[in-house]
């Protein structure tokens, strides 16, 4: 299995999504963990 | 539930278990999921790898419209019972809906540009969905706007409430007009599960995600108050000491 499949000529276009959902996800996840932290304290 | 729920120490109580359960089943299952959508499923005979695209763009527009749809719902509660959370509940699904509705038109444009080589066309599904997220935007500046909280959970209310007619159009605009989307696929003939597998933990990981939003948000949320409350008390005190 390799680390980076090769999706050919729609490699560009499948990066992309999963890029920008994982930008999404992670800028969400942070900003509610930062949050819980602050709330916690 | 929803009235044991709209008591926020209750709410609280029950926001320790579930947030951190919510949080856990997201994480695992949308990497479980990831996995299978990029190693562990077959190309598509018509779209080859693009299908793939599809394992994540499906969930966002499930999610935005069930979003939308629990938006409404809480909005609704709100308007009939004055249940104190759940103008709290509505308003803190708003941001992560209208995020999840941003990630469906992106991803359906570039899923768009492999499958039928355009970004954009105004049919019936597009164009609901993007009505979506100006409904969603709507909702977020009356809240910004009128300083009046109270007033501003009404109108708010209202249009999460009146925007909702747009939930079926979105459904069913592929059967009303002419789209260049398909019909509803989902567990019908033709569809197989190895692209089931990735589909179906994907939406149960976006909807653990949605929530664990949602509840760390109406967390938030009720911690303003408190602390708004405690200023406001101080200030009060502070008053009556110089008198």
């Amino acid at each position: 299995m390799e680390l980076i499949p090769d999706f050919g000529r729609h490699a560009i276009f499948i990066w992309s999504c999963y890029g920008l959902t994982a930008l999404v996800f992670i800028g969400f996840t942070a900003h509610t963990l930062w949050r819980a932290r602050g709330r916690n304290k | 539930m929803i009235s044991l729920l709209a008591n926020p120490l209750r709410f609280k109580k029950f926001a320790r278990y579930a947030s951190p359960i919510f949080g856990c089943a997201a994480l695992g299952l949308i990497a479980v999921g990831v996995w299978y959508a990029l190693y562990n499923s077959p190309e598509d005979k018509l779209h080859e790898n693009a299908v793939r695209i599809l394992y994540i763009h499906v969930p966002a527009a499930l999610i935005s419209m069930s979003a939308y749809g629990a938006m409404a719902a809480a909005s609704l509660i709100a308007f009939v019972w004055r249940h104190p959370l759940a103008d709290v509940l509505a308003r803190s699904m708003a941001l992560p809906g209208a995020a999840f509705t941003v990630l469906t038109l992106a991803t359906g444009a570039i899923w768009g540009k492999t499958a039928w080589g355009t970004f954009w066309q105004w049919d019936g599904r597009m164009t609901s969905t993007l009505i979506l997220l100006f409904l969603y935007i709507g909702y977020m500046q009356v809240w910004a706007i009128i300083e009046d909280k109270r007033r501003a959970a009404r109108i708010a209310g209202l249009i999460a409430m009146v925007g909702s007619i747009n939930l079926p159009v979105i459904k069913f605009s592929v059967d009303w007009w002419n789209s260049l989307h398909q019909g509803a696929t989902l567990g019908g003939p033709g569809f197989e599960t190895s692209m089931g597998m990735p589909l179906y933990l994907l939406m149960l990981g976006y909807g653990c995600f949605f929530a664990w939003l949602t509840i760390n948000r109406v967390l938030d949320s009720i911690e303003r108050t408190k602390q708004k409350r405690t200023k406001t008390q101080r200030g009060a005190s502070a008053v009556m000491e110089d008198i």
